[in-house]
């Protein structure tokens, strides 16, 4: 229907159906009464016209006439004019009466036939605002138990008067009815009990509307339960709930929200704004798909590591997901996740810190051991040395003297190391020739105590230079060729060797060593770090030092072994930090 | 009086060649091992009267080694020394240990750093331990 704004409504439109009926009969009743007393009019007019040119007839022709009568055969006197519409007022005033009468038995009428249509009216009026349980009594009552004789005296419509049978679930009637309702209504259309109670046209439409009403009550009641178990599933969330409304105005608040953030719902639900509690630049994360494989489709983000901001001020470590939320393309709020992890966090550096602890703890039993060590071999070459002069045997002096001289260098390089990996420092990133680090580092170490190993380096020819820095990357290596070194067993004929090259956009530094190599079990404690295979000659600092320099340098230390065939210790640098364009 | 023979085994070249050169000082005849089955090897050549073994080696170490010794007919009486830098710190149970491998116990302990004269005393001490009673030296 078009709208019309200028264009009134008819009054007749506004009319009640039962006024509308009565204004049809009264019309009806004017008509036929303007009809009789029309035909009555001029059936008078006829016979008093033809009765008084019959009289007129028999007078003479001279015969003195009243005045106004012109004269015999003359039409229509006034006279007879006057007597007709006298007939019509008399006839017209006895009419009203028994149209009046006609009238109040029509309204009754009307009225009793409209009652069950207005009291219907009432009911939709009644279910459109929300009342599901009107009051509908239309046809006969029944009571199933009686029609039926039915002995099932547990059944839930059984002496029940306040709903009819058909509205139950679960009724152990015969026929073979689905179970609940609304379903099993058209089993029930054909039983007797329903039979019974179904009247005219009127009582069927109230049963329609009675069905519905239970039919929306249903819906309403499942909605109503799973809108519950929703609230409850929010509110006894682990997470803190979040969730906005298309103008971003907080609509969903949580208890564990509220304890995360410290503010009550009430002061939050319909008021403030989501941005109010999460850091800056979010926003632009809602708007992009989810990178997770399985929610391409879903706008957000999850897992992320982030804050929150509480009303005080403190900021709140959280992992928070986020998803956009549309309805038909149209974007209707937002729904934040997040868990507090604070306490996960404190433990987390709570068990960094005991590790740190029970490392040092290893590291300076390691050391002391390393030093007692040391000091035996300062001692024995002390001895040796003054038992050689004493005996005047000069190989025996000498023996001492290269005793203390490699434990000089023992200490020298433990100190080392203890620098290195106790100094927190920027490395100092600079242009090098891997050939010649590696040279001037080989040069250094030189045969490590063991002459009888062979270490000798390759260098990929076409190696560009690598940004390292010198000193820790220097210390790095060598501690690797000592350990390759030491790992090869006295009677074995060692061999290391320090290989460079470029890998794809790495530069890859590999030592390896034709000793004893190690099991799985040890290269993952030698991965954990302060871990040392010369039992209680070595201190584990060593490797320490070299996963601190390769960490320093963005790197990853990677270590294949197999027991009896050795062990390559692969050192290998990220070309942005590793090559020069 | 004959010359008395030790075995003398560490993983530690340097520390093998002090105690040795203690030893020889004080008259021993000494043959030298870096790891338990070569020194196991020296043992079984021929006996000596005193061993010195080092606690902790890679590989077999002094205790696996002490525990073979012990169990074989013909080194079970062999005086024997543990040298060793971490017996506090390890808290070995040689009762216990001795217990597991149904063996006797070490005649004797040497702690690192080493102190010549103590450990001249404790070898001395065992040898006449076990010359005197006829059985080894509880340290």
């Amino acid at each position: 229907m078009k709208f019309n704004p200028g264009r009134t409504v008819p009054v007749y439109h506004k009319l009640l159906l039962e006024n509308k009926i009565m204004l049809l009969i009264t019309v009806l009743l004017l008509v036929l009464g303007a009809g009789l007393l029309t035909a009555q009019y001029w059936v008078t007019r006829d016979v008093a016209g033809r009765l008084a040119d019959d009289m007129l007839s028999l007078l003479p022709a001279d015969a003195l006439l009243p005045e106004g009568v012109r004269s015999p055969g003359e039409s229509l006197p006034a006279t007879i004019e006057q007597l007709s519409m006298r007939m019509v007022w008399m006839v017209g005033g006895l009419m009203i009466v028994p149209v009046v009468l006609v009238l109040l038995a029509a309204r009754l009428a009307v009225r009793r036939a409209v009652q069950p249509l207005k009291e219907l009216t009432r009911v939709a009026d009644e279910i459109s605002t929300g009342n599901l349980d009107p009051q509908l009594n239309f046809g006969v009552r029944v009571n199933c138990w009686e029609l039926k004789n039915c002995q099932h005296t547990d059944c839930r419509a059984y002496l029940n008067i306040s709903e009819q049978c058909w509205y139950m679930d679960d009724t152990p009637c015969e026929g073979g009815y689905e179970p609940r309702f609304p379903q099993k209504l058209e089993g029930c259309r054909t039983c007797e009990v329903y039979q019974a109670h179904r009247g005219d046209e009127i009582v069927q439409l109230a049963d329609a509307f009675k069905h519905m009403t239970n039919v929306l009550k249903r819906s309403r009641e499942d909605q109503v339960k799973a809108a519950d178990l929703q609230q409850r599933l929010i509110r006894n969330s682990f997470d803190a709930v979040v969730a906005t409304d298309a103008n971003d105005i907080i609509t969903i608040f949580n208890r564990v929200a509220e304890q995360t953030l410290g503010i009550s719902r009430d002061e939050v639900i319909g008021i403030r704004d989501w941005r109010d509690f999460f850091r800056d630049g979010l926003e632009r994360s809602m708007d992009r798909p989810l990178t997770h494989e399985k929610f391409r489709r879903v706008r957000g983000f999850r897992q992320l590591e982030s804050q929150v901001r509480r009303p005080d001020g403190k900021l709140v470590d959280v992992i928070l997901s986020g998803i956009s939320l549309f309805e038909g393309g149209i974007h209707v709020g937002k729904v934040f996740f997040f868990q507090d992890v604070r306490e996960v966090k404190q433990l987390r550096e709570d068990l960094i810190r005991s590790e740190r602890l029970a490392a040092t703890g290893q590291a300076a039993a390691g050391i002391s051991h390393s030093i007692k060590n040391i000091l035996d071999g300062f001692m024995g070459g002390a001895y040796i040395f003054k038992a050689g002069r004493g005996m005047g045997d000069e190989a025996k002096m000498d023996q001492g003297w290269e005793m203390i001289e490699r434990n000089m260098a023992i200490i020298s390089n433990l100190v080392k190391d203890l620098l290195n990996f106790s100094k927190e420092r920027e490395p100092k990133i600079e242009a090098h020739d891997p050939a010649e680090l590696i040279s001037e580092t080989l040069s250094v170490l030189g045969h490590c105590g063991r002459p009888d190993v062979v270490i000798r380096s390759d260098v990929e020819a076409s190696a560009g230079p690598v940004l390292l820095d010198q000193h820790a990357f220097q210390q790095c290596l060598a501690n690797m060729v000592r350990n390759a070194v030491e790992a090869i067993p006295a009677d074995h004929e060692g061999l290391v060797t320090v290989h460079y090259h470029a890998d794809g956009d790495k530069a890859v530094f590999s030592i390896s060593d034709n000793g004893a190599g190690m099991s799985g079990e040890i290269i993952e404690k030698v991965r954990s770090g302060m871990f040392s295979t010369k039992g209680s000659k070595g201190t584990g600092l060593g490797l320490l030092v070299i996963q601190k320099v390769i960490a320093e340098h963005k790197g990853s230390l990677e270590i294949e072994s197999k027991e009896g065939e050795g062990t390559v210790f692969r050192a290998v640098i990220p070309a942005a930090v590793a090559r020069i364009a | 009086m004959s010359q008395l023979h030790a075995v003398v085994i560490d993983d530690e070249p340097d520390l093998t060649a002090f105690i040795s050169s203690i030893l020889e000082t004080d008259g021993f005849a000494v043959r030298t091992a870096n790891d338990a089955s070569a020194g196991e090897e020296l043992i079984l050549e021929q006996a000596p009267d005193v061993i010195l073994i080092d606690l902790m080696m890679p590989g077999r170490s002094g205790v696996h080694l002490f525990a073979r010794l012990s169990k074989n007919e013909a080194t079970k009486d062999i005086p024997l020394v543990m040298v060793t830098g971490i017996k506090d710190q390890m808290g070995v149970d040689w009762g216990e240990v001795a217990g597991q491998f149904k063996v006797r116990q070490p005649d004797g302990y040497v702690e690192k750093p080493i102190d010549p004269d103590r450990l001249m005393s404790v070898v001395r001490g065992v040898l006449s331990g076990k010359r005197n009673k006829g059985e080894v030296l509880r340290s």
